[in-house]
């Protein structure tokens, strides 16, 4: 784990503030919210990096506008941007964000993991790995890979 | 011999790798306090570890010497020969080559470098051997986190306790500690490295001495690390934050003078950086910097840092907001950001270090003359441009801090500046005395020019701040030849006569916010120069004050405007407060506080009266003296109307005297009670009050409506909690004369005399059972004052009084039944020993309540009431059983044993009991629903109340019995603290859940459910609770699941989950076995059409799938 | 196939609970279902356990009559009975392929195969129940011949496949394999000339009209001369052999394209099975069962498929396997994420 002073700032990006959201009031207790792209990003903006102590947000990996939500048709998409073209990581951080969601979205949706188009030099093969719900699977039987996935996504369950 | 063996076991155990650190301390301890108790001396013991310290096995002589270096560090403070420190010094310091056993070197150096001179100490010479062997053997930077903060610690260590013997060391030293410290990393060595820079250099102040030739070197290894970048990771909890590293290298920057050519370059740089730390650290660095260099030094940067810290504030500040919150700062001062704060306090703090070239820098400046030259091309401040007004802005902060720096500086800039500007604005010089000012020819030009006048307010406010800020210190020296108070003098009247035609020619065709703004702000600061007449002649003052009175009673329709003038008027006033100008003072009194108070009094149709009260509250709340003269003034108003309702039914009066009232209570009485020290005017007020009723007898009862009588209350109320036990007996006694004379109600004062038994006697006139308006009026008054009472203020003829209470709550006064409960609630208090000044006791109270006896018609109407014994009539239970077939009746006689009840809760007094089985019964008989919301005054006496409940819910047949006693048991435990609950949650937790899934059934039970669930998830979430509920755990989760998808209640569905999460803490034996269940129980709330509670669902799920690490879905 | 014209509407028989995870595999017994016979299939889940499910005949429902756990650590993948039905084949996540024994109605786990450096995903009986197959990530493929004792012996391992092996299946009548794979393609092995020397004969990728993505499952039709692969290149694919010289004995007879359906499915075609009479049955991540048939209007280019049936949320979440049931009527069983099996039959809409 990297820890210590980085004396070269690194490019960090300031964080979107979390926008506060007018609650419904008392008179409509039977509205709907339905799920939107702000609260997918809530979901998924506090991931931590495999590699450094920085969020997803923070390293502009996941930004709002990449996710594509249809509420009403349960679908979601998620594009990231691996932060250098060989990242090694960028299945893991997929891993994660797959990850995320399984546990945050109703079970009804359906949710595709794509690296950003030019991206990543093996973006195909990322993406094909990311969305075979067979390998995923078996990733998550690896503990050594769960305990990973669950590190990165510790911050971003409270 | 017996210790020798045990000696030898405790070594052995330390040595031996294998033993857990209990028993590595256990066993140091063991070794330490034989030690400490002269048992072992520390020689023997040496000797004793003769070959552990020697041996050739790395670990037991890494071990050994470990023990040993522990050992001194425990037996710091006992003293040890000097010889003894010698060798022990001597041998540590050997092994400091030693790199295997470095740990324990390190240690021992430390613990006996660390002594104090009563214990003994390392000499001088054999310090500097340690240094040298230190500097000779340690590769620091190639030690893990744990051993360079030991060596850290101790060359630290050095420099503190040994600095000239170490000095000695000279090139060495400093070389050696570069090398020691280049590149570390973690933040707790890095705090000490800063601090060991700061001490190395003061070893050597001498400029030309050894560190001159190092400073470079250094501050290479320094500089890096600035701007402060900390990436530790979140979570885990690191001691060191980075503010305390930026603030330790801070003070390592600004160490010596010597650094000075590398640092100021360095942070000049890092100002110019996009990242806001890092040009916020530079501006804080510069400024602490500058003043540990001094000025002189810092003059040849002047030019560099003028012009990056005037970027910094023209690059981060918006343009002004005018009103954005209507709210008038004191001068022109908005929320500036943090970097436009730090700028300007460097500024200060260089001009403070007078700084003469950067004065003329300032004024040289190329933007600051180009605004100048600006602003007369612009009229209003719309015209401006965006960037214009953004520099507008800026100029204006940096000349404001200018000024208000010193005297030295404000002559500067008014001197060229201000004098310019005058004359830009096309004032002309005038005789200082301001009476001109009536026969002035001057008219401004044309409009004038917005800049202008902004940046005039800001440099005077600056000189005003200047003055102000200085406790008259400065006021004193000051004088005429001071250039800023010359041409303050000379300006004056036209600058007021400006600001005030803006404010004029506003009101004309619609006012700009800018321009308003910029009026009352710029008259503000000319009537807030402190000084009676100079440098703002009295003239000038009084005429500013005229000009807010105008806008005050005439304006009132321009919302902004008024609300700004009165703003300043109260501002002004406490200016006035504040510095104690006392002529100023008397002015402002008649212009303003006298002038108010007649414009209420008077009615005219012009003003509002709300208007009118709302301006001289607040003009009250400036100053003591004015809060009273508004006071008086008010009193005056309501009794002349109140007069006017009592005698001519004037009904006109009636509102008027309502808003008086509404004003009087609850802006004047407050904030007089919160300054305190004017008891007298608020105990005179109550007084009145009632006099003013005495004194008109008969007055027109009809028109006595609801509205009035509960201002006039809420007013004697107030009034009368204010006042102390004294006061409060002198009026309650004149309100009682006034009770007993002016009433129908007889309160012969012989028929109470002797004890109880003789209240056979009494009676009340059967007129009076239909209760005269102005006899429920007074009867009303007298309940608040008996309510706002002390416990010690004497009732007069208490049992009269009482009695009182509780006939006319049969009627349905509704402040008698109150008066009575705070009668009872203030007896429990003496009864519990508060000083006792009334000979009724709480006992002979209760009696009289519940003995006497009622008697009513056929009708249920009630007829005649008091006499005790078993004469035909029923008691006051009995009515709130309906024996009367009343309802009114009944539902009186409920309300009013609810109040009395809750007057007995404080101290939980065993006469509740019985009141709540009256209610019990109440409730089970089903008869009354209208009981059950009363419930909740008896939460206080909850351990009574449970038992009962739970044995009637078990007896109670019919369901719907049952569910009332649920709902009854429900409003208890809503309002009862959870401290009360969590004592016995075992026994409760049950039937809170049969509660609960009865409240499901029912929508409009949704928010009594809502208050129930808190009380759950008080007790799941409470240490002290989780025991009781380990047991119920199934029940509760069960519970817990169905309200997941509770429709009715979006905080329910909310609450249950947090619950949920909150029994995952639970010993996962447990909880383990519902696991799946919960998790498909919950998978519903990840799809709820509220985001709240799915955004609790996911924390849930994770909470629960975590409790076993495999399946991470299902 | 007059039978099949007119409507056909689909009857959920029953929804079957008991796995507390996803199920991804189903195994009819092919000794059930008639003779008085009750029906009985095998499921396999993520939480690690086989189901053994028998249909009772009074109610024509299903329960549960064994669970075989303990064995497995890791998700159980699929499952397949021997010809006999005396043997049932589990294949896991963690590496290992188990072999359960029925005996008078619970099971015993009878031998483990270990070989595969990982993940097992997939594996098949041959006709005669002499041989069986595995498949796993490690891109292999083994051949285990059955011996007296409940003995298994590898007899071949075959490499060729670039990525890992997500389906092995022999041809119903002859010994001949057929694989396909996360590599795009399928690969036909035969073993030239009975000395255990088995070839991949034939691969069939883009170049001759195949997938473009993951290929998932394949099955056969009755008579075994054409062949249905699902993939996640959202398409299903027909192809057809010469019968006669398969029949002449010449296991190399080659494969080849015949039509393409595509434009029915929304996401990822897990399973597929062609039924005895001639329907395909498709189970997709899009959680719909479809249901198409070949086309009679005889067309220009052959035979032409259609949709004969399409069910929208069959299950609350993805398909993962679609099987025909033994025996006379038309029943389907499905399995689901949502830890479902559900159990349907055809019925004509008359």
């Amino acid at each position: 784990m990297v820890s210590g002073l980085i004396n070269a700032n690194p490019i960090l990006y300031e964080k979107k503030e979390r926008r506060a959201r007018s609650a419904p009031s008392v008179a409509d207790e039977y509205a709907v919210e339905p799920i939107d792209q702000q609260e997918i990003f809530d979901h998924i903006r506090d991931i931590k990096d495999p590699e450094h102590p920085y969020s997803l947000e923070e390293l502009k990996v996941i930004t709002e506008d990449a996710i594509e939500v249809d509420d009403q048709h349960s679908y979601v998409r998620v594009t990231f941007t691996p932060t250098v073209e060989h990242c090694s990581m960028a299945t893991i951080i997929g891993l994660c964000l797959r990850v995320k969601l399984m546990r945050s979205l109703p079970s009804r949706y359906k949710v595709d993991i794509k690296v950003a188009p030019g991206s990543h030099a093996t973006e195909a093969a990322v993406n094909k790995q990311l969305n075979d719900k067979e390998r995923v699977a078996a990733a998550l039987e690896n503990p050594n890979l769960v305990d990973m996935v669950d590190e990165c996504l510790a911050p971003s369950f409270n | 011999m017996a210790e020798q063996s045990h000696l030898t076991q405790h070594i052995e155990s330390f040595v031996d790798s294998s033993r857990t650190s209990t028993q590595l301390a256990a066993s140091l301890d063991a070794v330490a306090s034989l030690v400490k108790t002269d048992a072992l001396t520390i020689e023997s013991l040496v000797r004793e570890m003769g070959m552990y310290l020697t041996t050739t096995d790395n670990i037991v002589r890494a071990r050994g010497i470990l023990l040993l270096a522990e050992v001194l560090k425990c037996i710091e403070s006992k003293h040890l020969e000097s010889a003894t420190i010698h060798s022990l010094i001597g041998f540590f310091t050997d092994r400091l080559a030693d790199w295997k056993a470095l740990r324990g070197a390190l240690v021992g150096c430390l613990a006996l470098l660390k002594r104090t001179s009563s214990a003994g100490v390392v000499t001088g010479s054999d310090a500097k051997v340690a240094a040298q062997s230190y500097l000779q053997n340690l590769q620091v930077q190639s030690l893990g986190q744990h051993d360079r903060k030991l060596c850290f610690e101790l060359l630290d260590c050095m420099l503190e306790r040994y600095p000239k013997a170490v000095a000695e060391l000279g090139d060495d030293l400093i070389y050696g500690i570069c090398e020691a410290i280049d590149a570390e990393k973690d933040p707790e060595c890095l705090m000490l490295t800063f601090h060991i820079i700061e001490s190395l250099v003061q070893l050597f102040p001498d400029p030309s001495g050894p560190l001159a030739s190092f400073a470079g070197d250094i501050f290479e290894i320094l500089g890096c690390y600035f701007p402060i970048h900390f990436t530790h990771p979140k979570g885990e909890n690191v001691d060191v934050q980075r503010d305390d590293l930026s603030r330790a290298l801070m003070s390592a920057f600004s160490s010596t003078p010597l650094f000075e050519p590398f640092v100021i370059p360095l942070l000049l740089e890092k100002m110019s950086s996009s990242l806001q730390s890092s040009k916020v650290d530079s501006l804080k660095y510069l400024s602490n910097c500058s003043s540990k260099y001094g000025g002189d030094r810092m003059t040849k940067h002047a030019r560099a840092i003028w012009s990056s810290l005037k970027d910094a504030i023209l690059s981060s500040l918006q343009e002004p907001v005018f009103l954005s919150s209507s709210e008038l700062t004191d001068g022109l001062d908005f929320q500036d950001n943090e970097i436009v704060t730090e700028a300007l306090s460097l500024l200060e703090q260089l001009i403070m270090q007078n700084n003469d070239l950067l004065l003329s820098l300032i004024v040289g400046d190329e933007d600051v003359n180009m605004i100048f030259n600006s602003t007369t091309s612009y009229e209003e401040y719309n015209d401006i441009s965006l960037q214009g007004k953004q520099k507008l802005h800026a100029i204006g902060r940096l000349l404001y801090i200018t000024a208000k720096t010193s005297i030295a500086s404000c002559n500067i800039v008014f001197g060229s500046l201000f004098s310019r500007l005058m004359d830009l604005l096309g004032f002309s010089m005038r005789n200082t005395s301001g009476d001109s000012l009536l026969i002035d020819d001057y008219v401004p030009s044309e409009r004038l020019h917005f800049g202008g006048l902004y940046l005039a307010i800001e440099m005077l406010s600056g000189f005003r701040n200047l003055i102000a800020g200085s406790e008259n210190l400065i006021l004193q020296s000051l004088s005429e030849h001071e250039i800023c108070c010359g041409m303050l003098c000379s300006f004056s009247t036209s600058l007021v006569k400006a600001f005030g035609s803006i404010l004029a020619t506003s009101s004309n065709n619609g006012p700009l916010d800018s321009d308003i703004y910029i009026g009352v702000a710029g008259l503000q600061i000319m009537a807030t120069f402190p000084g009676d007449d100079f440098p703002v002649t009295k003239y000038i003052f009084e005429n500013i004050l005229v000009t807010f009175m105008s806008i005050i009673t005439s304006e009132f329709n321009k919302l902004t405007l008024w609300k700004l003038a009165l703003k300043a008027l109260v501002r002004i006033g406490s200016f006035i407060d504040r510095f104690h100008q006392s002529e100023r003072a008397s002015s402002y009194c008649h212009i303003i506080v006298d002038n108010l108070v007649s414009v209420v009094s008077l009615d005219d149709s012009i003003m509002p009266l709300l208007v009118k009260l709302e301006a001289l509250s607040a003009i009250g709340t400036s100053g003591m003296n004015y809060m009273m003269k508004i006071a008086r003034g008010l009193e005056e108003a309501i009794f002349s109307n109140l007069s006017d309702v009592y005698v001519h039914g004037n009904l006109k009066s009636v509102e008027i005297v309502v808003q008086l009232l509404e004003c009087y209570s609850c802006k004047v009485l407050p904030w007089i009670h919160e300054k305190g020290g004017a008891e007298e005017v608020v105990m005179q007020f109550a007084f009145n009050i009632w006099s003013q009723i005495e004194n008109c007898l008969d007055f027109s009862v009809h028109v006595l409506e609801k509205g009035l009588l509960n201002a006039t209350m809420k007013a004697i109320k107030f009034a009368v909690s204010s006042c102390s036990v004294e006061n409060q007996n002198i009026i309650i006694q004149k309100a009682y004369s006034v009770l007993a004379s002016n009433t129908s109600f007889q309160l012969n004062e012989s028929m109470f005399i002797s004890s109880s038994i003789e209240l056979e006697g009494l009676q009340l006139s059967p007129k009076a059972y239909n209760l005269s308006q102005r006899d429920e009026w007074i009867l009303s008054l007298f309940a608040s004052v008996v309510i706002a009472v002390y416990p010690q203020t004497h009732i007069p003829n208490i049992r009269a009084i009482l009695h009182l209470f509780l006939t006319t709550l049969l009627k349905g006064v509704v402040p008698a039944a109150k008066a009575l409960g705070s009668m009872i609630n203030k007896l429990v208090q003496k009864s519990n020993g508060a000083e006792v000044s009334n000979d009724c006791t709480l006992e002979e109270a209760l009696n009289m309540i519940f003995d006497t006896k009622i008697w009513f018609d056929d009708n249920g109407i009630l007829k005649r009431c008091g006499g005790l014994g078993n004469s035909s009539g029923v008691g006051l239970t009995d009515l709130c059983l309906g024996v009367a077939n009343n309802r009114l009746l009944q539902v009186h006689a409920i309300s009013g044993l609810a109040w009395i009840g809750k007057g007995l809760l404080l101290q939980g007094h065993q006469k509740l009991r019985d009141v709540t089985m009256i209610f019990l019964d109440c409730i089970t008989s089903g008869r009354i629903r209208g009981a059950l919301p009363l419930m909740q005054h008896f939460n206080g006496f909850f351990s009574t109340m449970v038992p009962i409940l739970q044995s009637l819910i078990v007896r109670s047949d019919s369901s719907f019995s049952r569910s009332l006693l649920y709902r009854a048991f429900v409003h208890i435990m809503s309002e009862t603290p959870l401290v009360v609950i969590l004592g016995d949650a075992k026994k409760l937790i049950p039937i809170l859940l049969d509660c609960l899934s009865m409240l499901t059934e029912d929508i409009p039970d949704r928010d009594l459910l809502y208050g129930l669930l808190l009380v759950l998830s008080g007790i799941l979430t409470d240490k002290n609770g989780q025991e009781a509920v380990t047991e119920n755990a199934h029940i509760i989760i069960n519970c817990l699941m169905t309200l997941i998808v509770y429709p009715h209640n979006t905080l329910v569905r909310e609450t249950a989950i947090q619950c949920l999460v909150a029994m995952s803490e639970l010993p996962h034996v447990r909880i383990y076995p519902m696991r799946t269940q919960v998790l498909r129980a919950i998978s519903k709330g990840l799809d709820d059409s509220r985001r709240a509670v799915r955004q609790e669902a996911v924390r849930c799920r994770q909470a629960w799938a975590s409790i076993a690490s495999r399946s991470l879905r299902c | 196939m007059a039978t099949l014209e007119g409507g056909f509407q689909l009857r959920e028989v029953q929804r079957l609970e008991g796995h507390t995870d996803r199920v991804w595999g189903l195994a009819w017994n092919p000794a059930t279902g008639n003779a008085g016979i009750p029906l009985v299939f095998a499921s396999c889940s993520g939480d690690t356990t086989v189901r053994i499910w028998e249909q009772n005949l009074s109610s024509g429902l299903w329960d549960c009559k064994a669970v075989l756990e303990e064995t497995h650590t890791r998700t159980v993948r699929s499952c397949a009975w021997s010809p006999s039905g005396k043997l049932l084949a589990s294949a896991s996540f963690d590496a290992t392929t188990a072999v359960w024994e029925n005996v008078g109605g619970d099971f015993e786990c009878v031998s483990t195969l270990e070989g595969h450096e990982n993940e097992v995903k997939s594996l098949s009986w041959n006709a005669s129940g002499s041989l069986l197959a595995t498949c796993g990530r490690d891109k292999s493929v083994w051949i285990w011949e059955v011996l007296p004792g409940n003995e298994f012996e590898c007899v071949s391992v075959l490499q060729g496949h670039t990525q890992d092996v997500k389906m092995v299946q022999w041809h119903p009548t002859r010994d001949v394999l057929f694989s396909c794979s996360y590599d795009n393609n399928i690969k036909v092995w035969a073993d030239e000339g009975d000395s255990d020397d088995w070839q991949c004969v034939q691969t069939l990728g883009e170049p001759n009209n195949g997938h473009t993505s993951t290929v998932w499952a394949l099955s056969f039709n009755a008579k075994g001369d054409k062949m249905v692969t699902s993939s996640d290149d959202l398409t299903l694919k027909i192809w057809e052999t010469d019968n006669i010289r398969m029949q002449s004995g010449d296991g190399t007879a080659p494969w080849s394209h015949v039509s393409t359906l595509s434009g029915y499915h929304d996401r990822t075609i897990f399973s597929v099975h062609w039924s005895r009479e001639g329907i395909i049955a498709s189970g997709a991540a899009d959680d719909a069962i479809r249901f198409f048939v070949e086309n009679n209007e005889s067309s220009v280019d052959g035979p032409s498929y259609k949709l004969l049936l399409k069910e929208e949320k069959a299950h609350d979440m993805d398909i993962n396997s679609v099987q025909w049931s033994p025996g006379e009527k038309r029943l389907l069983a499905s399995a689901s994420d949502d830890g479902t099996i559900k159990i349907w039959e055809l019925v004509s809409r008359s």
